[in-house]
């Protein structure tokens, strides 16, 4: 390829199926083009023709966010045709200090006109720097911010941090949100509450202190959401049935603290006839929801179970592959339990009733050899994706 | 003092001037200066390089060469020199240097590339130190196993290692170290052991490759999130990202990437990955995956294993 692509150049690039290198080329090519022609052909073709790649596949290649950190004056319409911007990791806290000067810098630039999913997971920026995020006016394509472990230096300095995003002008058009894994109480936590949220789909909240009173705001303020995550939450003493989501198709609870009751209130939950995916992850006593799948469960819809590190026994096995759910399964997925032959006996005699694609018996010990075999033998004479 | 202990199933013993008779089928043999009774390292591989079994022996090893300063150039040299005295060596260990003779960081190493010609049926190469330590050939035939130890990899090593035409290889290790210690790369120019190489090529550099170590790295986590969507995955049985400062930001990473299951084995030991759940859910991963002897952050950050 010349030094110079020329107009036929792009053509032919864009006719190429997506690959990081083709994307990487792009990025490379239209930062060298002549502006003139850049704004006059180049990028309305590019708008033309980008639509077919996902959001996530138009990243900024690091050099791109290294100048946006970098305040640079000069003109950059080539980062109109990125859509993901990470900006994860850029601040880390050493000896308790932080310089967050850089991120700080991005936020104000032009350039975020066009971002439509902003990273910002794991730095340790200080709330001022939040603060600007949440007050910028350029982000206002924004669909999707993820905020994974956010506050995770100067915690006690930094509280209030999530503070400005309640006004922040990108709210109401989001449609996910990854705050996990940054210790937020209910408190701290109710910016997202402030007003409905009609376009957000996905929640992600994760190693939060959060506790019961969630339920009711979720269901208040957020009444599109499909895919919520939550783990090290205390439910027990609780019910579902306070979260009103009609609309959730995908629900994952991990090491949460669940009794009986919670996991039967499920079924009666108003999500419970369209819940498509449920994972249930080191939950105590989440071996029990083997008893939401026994008869008249109104998880009509459950395609894809997963009930990994939480005790299940051979008992739970059996009663599990009599239950009316079972037989809709197309995913189950059961690492880190306690089967022994007699479980996997249970399931291998149940698995031509099935509708299984898939199926993850990783770290069950005592499972022995032969049944292993069968297992195997089984999977690869019925396309099975099997992991054992 | 060697690194390893034994190589191919069998011990690894000095090279000593009173070996009359070699045991090639026991043992495998290092020549290295031995610094308790002071024998010089020329002499002793001058001495084998004399000797008729030399043309029997299949695997070498090059150990420390000078008493002090761990200058391989001029070792380097005479082996090339002498290959024809070794006509059937199939594996070469350069370098089997440990801390207790000197740092990795102070081996002053030079251009294995001229090693590489003079060895046609070598099928394992494995390199320690990392300063000035280049590759400039076009590549090697036969071999299947490459392993470079550093404890900082310069730029143009990766760009050379890259560069080469490998059509055999199955097994490729490469300790990046700190830049610390001389690491000049960043995750651009791992980028095509990882999604493969700039377009219009696209191709992986390795058609073989099965086994793929990116340890010892201080960039852990972004070689992790640059593996989303790599389609090596489907290929490699083996993904060693060990020995470095990976987190639970690239271990996160890993589980949101769906083809990392299919890779068999995944070497996630001596990282800095505590959290409880994150470490759960990597077990729970399709591959076989190891998580022993992870590391706490200090207040003064975190570090690679081998570094100085």
């Amino acid at each position: 390829m010349t030094q110079q692509p020329d107009f036929g150049d792009l053509r032919s690039l864009m006719n190429e199926p997506y690959s990081r290198q083709i994307w990487d080329q792009l990025c490379l090519w239209v930062e060298q083009w002549p502006h003139d022609d850049l704004h006059a052909r180049v990028l309305p073709y590019l708008e033309g023709h980008l639509h077919q790649w996902s959001d996530a596949q138009r990243f900024f290649p690091k050099r791109w966010v290294q100048k946006l950190m970098e305040g640079s004056q000069q003109e950059h319409p080539e980062f109109q045709i990125a859509r993901l911007l990470s900006l994860r990791s850029v601040v880390e806290a050493r000896w308790g200090d932080t310089d967050d000067a850089k991120l700080l810098q991005s936020f104000s630039s032009r350039a975020l006109s066009h971002v439509k999913i902003l990273d910002v997971s794991y730095n340790a920026a200080e709330a001022r720097t939040y603060a600007a995020l949440f007050a910028c006016e350029q982000l206002h394509a924004l669909q999707e911010l993820r905020l994974v472990s956010s506050s995770a230096a100067n915690k006690n300095e930094n509280a209030g941090w999530f503070e400005g995003f309640a006004s922040a002008p990108f709210v109401a058009q989001l449609r996910a949100l990854d705050l996990r894994d940054n210790a937020l109480t209910l408190e701290e936590l109710s910016p997202l509450f402030s007003r409905t949220l009609p376009n957000m789909q996905s929640l992600l909240l994760g190693k939060n202190e959060l506790d019961l009173a969630l339920f009711p705001k979720l269901t208040e303020t957020l009444p599109a959401l499909k895919s919520l995550q939550l783990s090290h939450m205390d439910l027990s003493k609780s019910t579902f049935e306070l979260l009103g989501l009609s609309a959730l198709r995908h629900l994952e609870l991990s090491t949460a603290q669940c009794d009986p009751a919670t996991l039967e209130s499920l079924k009666h939950a108003t999500f419970a006839p369209a819940l498509r995916t449920l994972q249930l992850w080191g939950c105590e006593q989440s071996a029990d929801f083997v008893s939401v799948c026994e008869a008249e469960s109104r998880l009509s819809a459950l395609h894809d179970l997963t009930l990994a590190h939480c005790g299940l026994q051979d008992a739970h096995m059996e009663r599990l592959v009599e239950s009316p759910g079972f037989a809709k399964l197309r995913a189950l997925s059961l690492p880190g339990n306690a089967l022994t032959q007699r479980g996997a006996r249970a399931l291998l005699a149940a698995l031509p009733h099935s509708q299984l694609e898939s199926l993850n018996l990783r770290q069950n010990p005592a499972i022995p050899s032969p049944e292993r075999d069968v297992f195997v033998a089984y999977a690869q004479q019925n396309e099975l994706l099997l992991t054992l | 003092m060697p690194t390893i202990n034994t190589l191919f199933g069998k011990p690894i013993v000095n090279y000593d001037l009173n070996d009359n008779k070699l045991e090639l089928d026991e043992n495998i043999y290092r020549v290295a200066f031995d610094w308790q009774i002071e024998q010089d390292y020329e002499e002793l591989f001058a001495d084998l390089v004399k000797n008729p079994q030399a043309a029997s022996m299949e695997t070498l090893i090059i150990g420390s060469v000078v008493e002090d300063e761990m200058l391989m150039n001029d070792a380097v040299t005479t082996l090339v020199e002498s290959k024809d005295a070794f006509p059937n060596l199939k594996a070469l260990f350069v370098g089997d240097i440990s801390y207790e003779e000197s740092e990795i960081s102070w081996i002053q190493n030079t251009d294995m590339g001229p090693v590489l010609e003079a060895f046609p049926k070598l099928e394992y190469f494995r390199v320690r130190g990392g300063n000035d330590l280049r590759f400039q050939t076009k590549g090697h035939a036969a071999l299947k196993t490459l392993i470079v130890e550093t404890g900082g990899m310069e730029l143009a090593t990766i760009q050379d290692i890259i560069a080469m035409d490998l059509p055999e290889l199955t097994t490729l290790e490469l300790w990046l170290g700190t830049s610390d210690y001389g690491f000049g790369g960043d995750i651009e120019s791992l980028k095509p052991l990882i999604i493969g190489k700039p377009y219009p090529d696209g191709s992986y550099p390795f058609p073989k490759l099965e086994h793929l170590g990116l340890r010892n790295s201080e960039i852990a986590d972004e070689i992790a999130e640059a593996f989303m969507d790599a389609p090596i995955l489907s290929q490699l049985k083996v993904l060693d990202l060990s020995m470095g400062t990976m987190t639970e930001r690239g271990a996160r990473a890993l589980l949101e990437n769906e083809e990392i299951s299919s890779v068999g084995r995944l070497n996630l030991s001596n990282n800095y990955i505590n959290d409880e759940e994150v470490m759960e859910r990597l077990g729970a991963l399709g591959a076989e995956v190891s998580l022993a002897g992870q590391k706490k952050e200090e207040d003064y950050g975190r570090y690679v294993d081998v570094g100085e």
